[in-house]
């Protein structure tokens, strides 16, 4: 089969940005500085996905990959979308085992309720802050987690099968698998991948946000898909191949919104009738059927204009929100660490998550975040930050933070602890929900503080001096003090000094349960 | 043992048909484990014939001729865990033991705690089958006896056990302070009561296994006991080693002219991971020798060696021992020079003195004590111990994941050195004297120190 350079060129760039996203999710060998080079360029291509550069208002990239869509259509979806590769291939595979099932799309009327209604709720999530909703429809984030949650476990099994017999080489790695994000990711997976074995695109073309916004964009964009009807035998066989269902062939036109640019159908069409170029194949054929257009173009120029302001204040909706939080931090920092969770809680309007906190130890949100509802507005739930950590306590939430925060990464001290030194969630976050703090300002962000409970300390239970919390704290918070009383040596802890980085937890020896948890803050100090 | 096996079988050279023969021994007793012990002609096939016989040692005391390869009890091979939380896998311990015997290795040598107390029974099953007078069975009371009628119950229950009416040698085991001494053998009269067991025939020979200083050694020799013979630790690293003065016990003991046991000939294995430069050395002068049977003809070079004990794990372990041991001949003086130097070159490193056997367990903490000295010791020997401190090249970061990947993959995260919250119930327990939570400590401060070299 021939295929024209351009489709060379997708196939080239999307597998690259796949397989780099993969790499870099599955977190494989973390260990091996030999491909650090590709870990960094996969997290870079983190930082040009649509939704994060639009929550870190990384307006550069938002608007480079808005002017892509202008001059080339939906680009993005084709190339730089780990997801859309990630349909392509099921789509492959399929074809692969059925040749006759390439033929098996059709045109359809695009539906725009559904389209624009996906659309407008992503608006929503991202204007009203609910992170947890911009997690469910974000392109980058599901991809994110069905790598993370669906296939790292498998590489680990084999890294761990490997660590069995090269032990000096490779070094074995705990399977976790949060629940809740585990079945998230894999509803999604099914749903997406048993899609894309039926229809192909369909999730793009119907479903997902970012592609109804570049849609709209793409109806302006310079060069296009466009059929000439002179060499036109109608035969059909492109509408038919076009797994976005984007050709209209009864009207020899390409529906724009949908199209993802894929360059499939120039090399589809025997006649060489399809080519991709400047002038667009629905200018001309407008005439054809003025009515319908109209009435499409009218209804979409709203939409698109619509969508376009939502999204150019959303920026500013958020540095006010910003503001405010700001402003109520400094309200609350007077009195803030005295309170008790619940109070905390109801200052954000956390629903599900102040009953949480008022039954358990706080949660703990990771250093970089500056407050939990910041994470909760920003975070998309990709699990990047969490497949980086290198002591594996960052874990998706389950309901520690809340309905608002599932998904989200939360400190869990049975896991591990927060390396004093480290920085990484904040390094790789592509949505600003962790900043990069530097290293000596991470040293002194205070996620929490811990909590002493001499009933459960091994001095009380087995009458045993012990002090491993003191000996392993990193900020030197804790110290053992001699009782006057009975003349045994308890940890005394300086809370000013503790940063909450949970060491003394994880490596606290009483059992069942820790005679010193960390409770974390909602404001981190 | 394991790994042991793994760099004994890289290094076969002379033996290299040996090996082989003693691998498909190992997969015949595998796959025949199934068949039952009934079928005496194929298990007779199975087990490798014996290539002649063990040399012998008069015993100055009493005229026992005793093999100069001892079977050591307390590292038989296990299933479902190491010797602490796995048990004794049966056939393949029985095969090792039938064919040691068949080389003509008649002292074996068992304990009361070692494999929880499976050992002595797992022996006693074993000779049933030999004349009584064949071999020499020797058994220990073990230190965690506190009165006399606990001692005499133990007792009791050895000989039960073990399925014998009388014990040719027994040890006081583990005698490593004086006050245990005295607590125990003098004050609560244990020392008396089997004094009394020798008089009555329950006892042929009486001695002290001795992991102490030299003047509670001496003070021991003192004692007004005829000691018949005295274990000691003694290899060519600890020969002139400041804590364990093996040289110095020897000569006590030659001068003394009481015959000499010697346990941890190969230091629990560590004398087979030999750095780079020893092995070369050691090359030089017989390149077909292996590090196994250096250690073990170091120690029976010296005359008043009357066995050699070695706690073999693996079928491979005991043909190639039996082999060293048959017609031997003792090493010359250079030979036994060059071990000397070996020993410096061996110390320059900073292995820790742990020879796996276990003494320190359980830590109340559930710190896998050994494990985390095996992998530090590991590292040490075969040059991959990382230096925090040097530049950051590629030969570091090459040592750093070897380390990281070593302690990762054989120490479980809940059993690593930082869960060590320095309680010391484990050191009183440990032979070498180690100070096991300051090397705690240590061990994980590098560990952090490396695992966080790189966090850029």
């Amino acid at each position: 089969m021939k295929r024209n350079i351009f489709r060379w060129l997708r196939y080239v760039v999307s597998l690259l940005c796949f397989g780099l996203l993969v790499v870099t999710f599955s977190d494989w060998g973390s260990d091996l500085i030999e491909i650090d080079a590709l870990r960094r360029l996969g997290m870079k291509l983190t930082h040009l996905q649509f939704i994060p550069a639009l929550l870190s208002v990384s307006m550069g990239v938002v608007v480079g990959i808005l002017v892509l869509t202008l001059l080339f259509g939906r680009l993005y979806c084709s190339t730089l979308c780990p997801l859309g590769t990630l349909q392509d291939g099921v789509n492959w595979a399929r074809k692969r085992r059925d040749k006759k099932s390439a033929l098996r799309f059709g045109f359809h009327k695009p539906n725009r309720w559904m389209r624009y209604g996906v659309l407008a709720a992503a608006v929503g999530f991202v204007a009203a802050g609910i992170g947890v909703g911009v997690a469910l429809l974000d392109p980058y984030s599901i991809f994110g987690r069905i790598i993370y949650e669906g296939f790292r476990p498998l590489v680990q099994g084999v890294n761990n099968l490997l660590a069995l017999f090269m032990g000096d080489w490779f070094g074995r790695e705990p399977i976790t698998v949060s629940w809740l994000s585990f079945a998230v990711a894999l509803v999604m997976m099914i749903i997406i991948g048993v899609l894309a074995w039926l229809k192909g695109r369909r999730y793009c073309t119907a479903w997902c946000p970012v592609g109804t916004l570049l849609g709209e964009v793409s109806r302006f964009a310079l060069v296009k898909v466009e059929i000439n009807t002179d060499k036109c035998t109608s035969c059909g066989v492109c509408g038919r191949k076009c797994k976005a269902e984007a050709i209209d062939t009864a009207n020899h036109r390409v529906d724009p919104t949908r199209c993802v640019v894929c360059f499939d159908c120039i090399d589809d069409c025997s006649q060489g009738a399809i080519s991709f170029g400047v002038g667009g194949g629905s200018v001309g054929l407008k005439s054809s059927n003025p009515k319908a257009d109209d009435k499409q173009a009218g209804v979409s120029r709203k939409a698109f204009i619509s969508t376009v302001a939502a999204f150019a204040t959303l920026p500013a909706l958020q540095a006010q929100k910003r503001a405010r939080h700001a402003e109520q931090a400094m309200q609350q920092g007077g009195h803030g660490q005295g309170g008790h969770g619940g109070g905390h809680g109801g200052g954000h309007g956390e629903g599900g998550g102040s009953g949480a906190h008022k039954r358990g130890p706080r949660p703990i949100a990771p250093a970089g975040v500056g407050s939990i509802a910041n994470l909760q507005a920003k975070c998309t739930g990709c699990n990047l930050c969490i497949s980086k950590c290198p002591t594996h306590v960052l874990q998706p939430a389950v309901w520690e933070y809340g309905l608002q925060g599932i998904m989200q990464p939360t400190l869990k001290f049975d896991k591990g602890y927060c390396l004093y030194d480290c920085t990484l969630c904040g390094e790789v976050c592509p949505t600003g929900a962790i900043k990069l703090l530097g290293r000596e300002q991470k040293k002194m962000t205070r996620l929490g503080h811990a909590i002493f409970r001499k009933d459960k300390c091994v001095i009380t239970t087995d009458n045993r001096e012990c002090g491993n919390c003191a000996e392993h704290c990193p900020a030197e918070a804790i110290k053992m003090v001699r009782s006057a009383v009975d003349r045994k040596k308890y940890p005394q802890i300086e809370k000013a000094l503790c940063i909450g980085c949970g060491k003394c937890e994880y490596l606290c020896p009483a059992k069942p349960e820790k005679a010193i948890v960390v409770k974390g803050f909602s404001e981190h100090k | 043992m394991e790994r042991k096996n793994g760099l004994l079988s890289q290094r076969m050279t002379r033996r290299e048909a040996l090996g082989s023969m003693a691998a498909g021994v190992v997969a015949g007793a595998l796959g025949l484990s199934a068949c039952g012990k009934s079928k005496q002609s194929e298990q007779m096939e199975d087990v490798p014939q014996a290539q002649g016989k063990v040399t012998c040692r008069r015993n100055p005391k009493n005229g026992d001729e005793i093999s100069l390869l001892g079977f050591g009890c307390m590292r038989f091979p296990t299933i479902g865990g190491d010797r602490y939380t796995g048990r004794i896998d049966e056939e393949p311990t029985r095969k090792m033991v039938e064919y040691a015997y068949s080389c003509g290795v008649n002292y074996f040598d068992t304990a009361w705690m070692y494999h929880k107390g499976d050992s002595e029974a797992m022996i006693g099953s074993i000779l049933k089958q030999y004349p009584r007078d064949s071999f020499f069975l020797a058994d220990k009371m073990p230190p965690s006896a506190k009165t006399l009628q606990e001692a005499k119950e133990i007792f009791a229950t050895q000989l039960e056990r073990c399925g014998v009416e009388y014990f040719d040698y027994y040890l006081c085991h583990s005698i490593s302070r004086q006050y245990v001494f005295q607590n125990l053998y003098i004050d609560e009269g244990v020392l008396d009561f089997l004094l009394e067991q020798k008089r009555q025939g329950k006892i042929r020979q009486l001695g002290f296994s001795f992991h102490g200083d030299l003047p509670l050694f001496e003070w021991l020799l003192n004692q007004p006991v005829e000691w018949d013979f005295v274990q000691i630790q003694m290899n060519w690293l600890d020969w002139r080693d400041e804590k364990r003065i093996a040289e110095e016990l020897y000569n006590r003991l030659a001068e003394r002219k009481i015959p000499v046991i010697v346990m941890e000939p190969i230091r629990g294995g560590s004398l087979i991971d030999l750095p780079p430069q020893v092995e070369e050395l050691l090359a030089g002068s017989d390149p077909e020798m292996t590090a196994a049977e250096w250690a073990l003809k170091f120690c029976a070079s010296y005359p008043y060696v009357l066995s050699v004990l070695s706690g073999m794990t693996l079928m491979e372990h005991v043909v190639e021992n039996c082999q060293t041991f048959t017609d031997f001949k003792p090493l010359s003086q250079e030979q036994i020079e060059l071990l000397h130097q070996a020993a410096e070159i061996y110390k320059g490193g900073r292995r820790i003195d742990c020879t796996d056997c276990l003494y320190c367990m359980p830590c109340p903490y559930g710190v896998d004590i050994a494990g985390i000295f095996r992998v530090y010791n590991k590292c040490v020997a075969d040059m991959t111990l990382p230096n925090p401190k040097s530049r950051h090249d590629e030969e570091y970061l090459r040592r750093r994941r070897i380390f990281l990947n070593r302690y990762r993959n054989n120490v479980k995260e809940a059993a690593r050195a930082d869960h060590c919250v320095a309680c010391n119930e484990c050191s009183p327990k440990c032979p070498q004297g180690l100070m096991i939570p300051h090397q705690m400590e240590r061990i994980d401060k590098l560990v952090e120190q490396v695992r966080n070299s790189v966090i850029e």
